[in-house]
């Protein structure tokens, strides 16, 4: 009975997606299928999480040696001593990566992570979907595959996934990257599906690095278990905000980074305009801030300074555009 | 580091328990509190039962009623944090588990919505003499820490108390000691807590006012448990006490959800809930963490949810805005 009421949502959104397919069409895109866009009720909400590589040095430290940097429940404990509402732990972080961590630890972290009132709200794994050799392409989706049920365990609806660089002599021939990047990502978010966690990919100024971009791939893929990460410092745009606002209602999560350039640009993002954009979009859903250190000037990066710095920035954004 | 935050939690949990023999029925114990760190949080859900009456209709005759998907837009609009859905109200509930693709579509909506699932619960009875009963009971539970996993619910709710209509424990085991039924219902969550360790979802016991009346009577059992994966689910609406603030206030540091309801006396009761009180408690007790609302119809007087719902969020929010 629920289920015919589900299938009645779902043909709802099947003719949308048609409507939108000849919208799309005609406006040239070029697609035969459009991805639906998420359809959103009750206006944006919005929710701060953590980016765990913020702390990639400190965490990467006590993963070689237990002792030295931090620890992932440490950085539990930072997440909720600065009151975010979530932490975006990626994989590389876990004992063991790019093998899976035990039941036991992932169960430790998640129990963890309740007691401190804190979500998962998503996690990722390194990959390279560009890569002409099939062979390396299908290790990459079976570690994309291993690492979904682990989010799936872990409680985070979404893992993020990377498009990959463009490869030696293919500077010409995105759509021929795109054609099996596609398969490869329709395969993750078939596997998505059946655990129930949702494949995202990221502009990474690579591959992916502009709206439009993101987008073709996007409505490509064309699974409702597969949607954007939000990038808002890695479009390679003239203005990166056009290509945020473009993307956003594929947005499926979001990392935000100090600035729209890159971490090397002292351009810092305007977070009042941002939110908006966001905002303007609808999004319910987490905005997960990163903040780097910038290549030859590791030592003066400081997260325990430059995180609570951002996120009183954003939440300052955030709480005066509610 | 967190194994021996574990390991401290178990050994004084085994001490309590240890203690907690011989003292027969007389509580004084309990579960390691949680240690938690950073102050207060507290997040807004909504407990499913509020709409069970709706619920139930769509479940019956899908043009009738609304269904659990209406609820997160509901909640989406409502601007909850999070819902709790209530087992009950899934397809096929109890005979019938949910279907993957039934589960992983509701979570991938709530998500979209920007909701979260704060908890699940399922009906039970282990205070019932009939052995083969309780382990079907237990049978249960397990399943639904499946389908809570695969859900993204962190918590289960199951009950300690007696669930049959017009029935208490004493009614359903008359020949029996109540440390006999505790005995029982230990084992029994023990089991439960043991499968909620595997699939990382903690087992809330609920206090309903039967069995478990007090702070001490969910206190004591829950230590008995004796894991880090079985807490109690402060029921504001249900200790039979002459404070039940008082039975709140203890039983809030080692609370791993709440259900926060109108009034502390029972649905039935004119007398309102104090809510800055109760925050007043909650906040003190240093809990992060979801704070589900449950507002309920009484027999014989009029009930619209899409009403009470949002007039006692508004008071909730009122008083989480204006006060620290």
């Amino acid at each position: 009975m629920h289920i015919s009421m589900n299938r009645r949502k779902f043909i709802q959104s099947i003719s949308s997606v048609s409507v939108g397919a000849v919208l799309g069409a005609a406006t040239g895109t070029g697609l035969a299928l459009a991805h639906p866009q998420i359809k959103r009720v009750g206006g944006s909400k919005l929710k701060t999480s953590l980016n765990a590589y913020s702390f990639n040095k400190l965490l990467s430290d006590n993963a070689k040696t237990p002792g030295s940097g931090i620890s992932l429940f440490d950085l539990l404990d930072f997440c909720a001593k600065n009151d975010f509402d979530a932490v975006d732990p990626t994989a590389y972080f876990f004992p063991g990566y790019p093998a899976v961590p035990s039941d036991a630890f992932i169960n430790d972290f998640k129990l963890r992570a309740f007691h401190l009132g804190l979500d998962i709200s998503g996690t990722g794994v390194k990959n390279n979907f560009a890569d002409p050799d099939p062979k390396k392409r299908a290790a990459d989706v079976k570690l994309v595959k291993a690492w979904i049920e682990v989010a799936a365990k872990l409680g985070a609806p979404v893992i993020r996934v990377f498009a990959g660089p463009i490869p030696e002599g293919y500077e010409d021939k995105w759509d021929e990257i795109a054609k099996w990047m596609v398969a490869d990502l329709k395969e993750c978010s078939e596997y998505g599906k059946a655990f129930g966690v949702l494949v995202g990919v990221q502009n990474h100024g690579d591959f992916l690095r502009t709206a439009d971009g993101v987008i073709k791939i996007v409505k490509m893929v064309d699974s409702e278990w597969f949607g954007t990460i939000l990038d808002t410092g890695f479009f390679l745009t003239p203005d990166p905000y056009v290509d945020i606002a473009k993307a956003m209602p594929y947005a499926v999560n979001l990392q935000v980074k100090e600035s729209p350039f890159g971490a090397a640009s002292p351009i810092r993002i305007d977070v009042k305009k941002l939110i908006k954009i966001i905002r303007d979009s609808g999004y319910r859903g987490y905005c997960p801030i990163e903040t780097l250190s910038v290549k030859g000037q590791e030592q003066v990066y400081k997260p325990y300074e430059s995180v609570p710095r951002f996120l009183a920035e954003l939440r300052n954004a955030i709480e005066q555009s509610a | 580091m967190n194994r021996r935050n574990f390991l401290k939690g178990a050994s004084m949990a085994s001490l309590y328990a240890a203690t907690g023999v011989g003292v027969g029925s007389t509580p004084a114990l309990a579960e390691p509190q949680i240690k938690r760190i950073g102050g207060p949080k507290l997040k807004i859900s909504l407990n499913a039962y509020s709409f069970s009456k709706m619920l139930n209709d769509y479940k019956k005759d899908p043009t009738k009623g609304i269904s659990l998907f209406d609820l997160l837009d509901f909640c989406a609009k409502n601007n909850f944090d999070a819902l709790d859905a209530t087992g009950y109200f899934f397809p096929g509930y109890p005979s019938e588990l949910p279907t993957d693709a039934f589960i992983n579509e509701f979570k991938r909506r709530a998500f979209e919505l920007g909701l979260d699932i704060s908890g699940t619960g399922v009906r039970n009875n282990f205070t019932l003499p009939d052995k083969d009963k309780r382990a079907a009971d237990v049978k249960h539970i397990k399943q639904w820490v499946e389908v809570a996993a695969k859900m993204g619910a962190p918590v289960l709710r199951v009950f300690a108390d007696t669930q049959m209509k017009g029935q208490s424990w004493q009614t359903v085991a008359p020949d029996f000691k109540r440390e006999q039924v505790e005995d029982w219902i230990v084992e029994n969550l023990k089991e439960c807590a043991d499968c909620g360790k595997q699939y990382g979802v903690i087992i809330g016991v609920q206090n309903h006012g039967d069995f478990l009346k007090t702070a001490e009577n969910l206190l004591h059992l829950i230590g008995r448990v004796d894991s880090v994966w079985c807490g109690p689910i402060v029921d504001t609406g249900y200790f039979v006490s002459k404070d039940p603030y008082e039975d709140m206030a203890k039983v809030a540091p080692h609370a791993v959800n709440w259900q926060i309801k109108t009034s502390p006396f029972g649905a039935e009761s004119g007398i309102k809930t104090d809510l800055k009180r109760l925050i007043g408690i909650v906040r003190t007790s240093g809990y992060r963490g979801y704070i589900p609302i449950e507002t309920l119809s009484v027999k014989g007087a009029p009930y619209d949810p899409f009403d009470a719902v949002p007039k006692f969020l508004a008071e909730i929010r009122e008083v989480l805005g204006t006060t620290t």
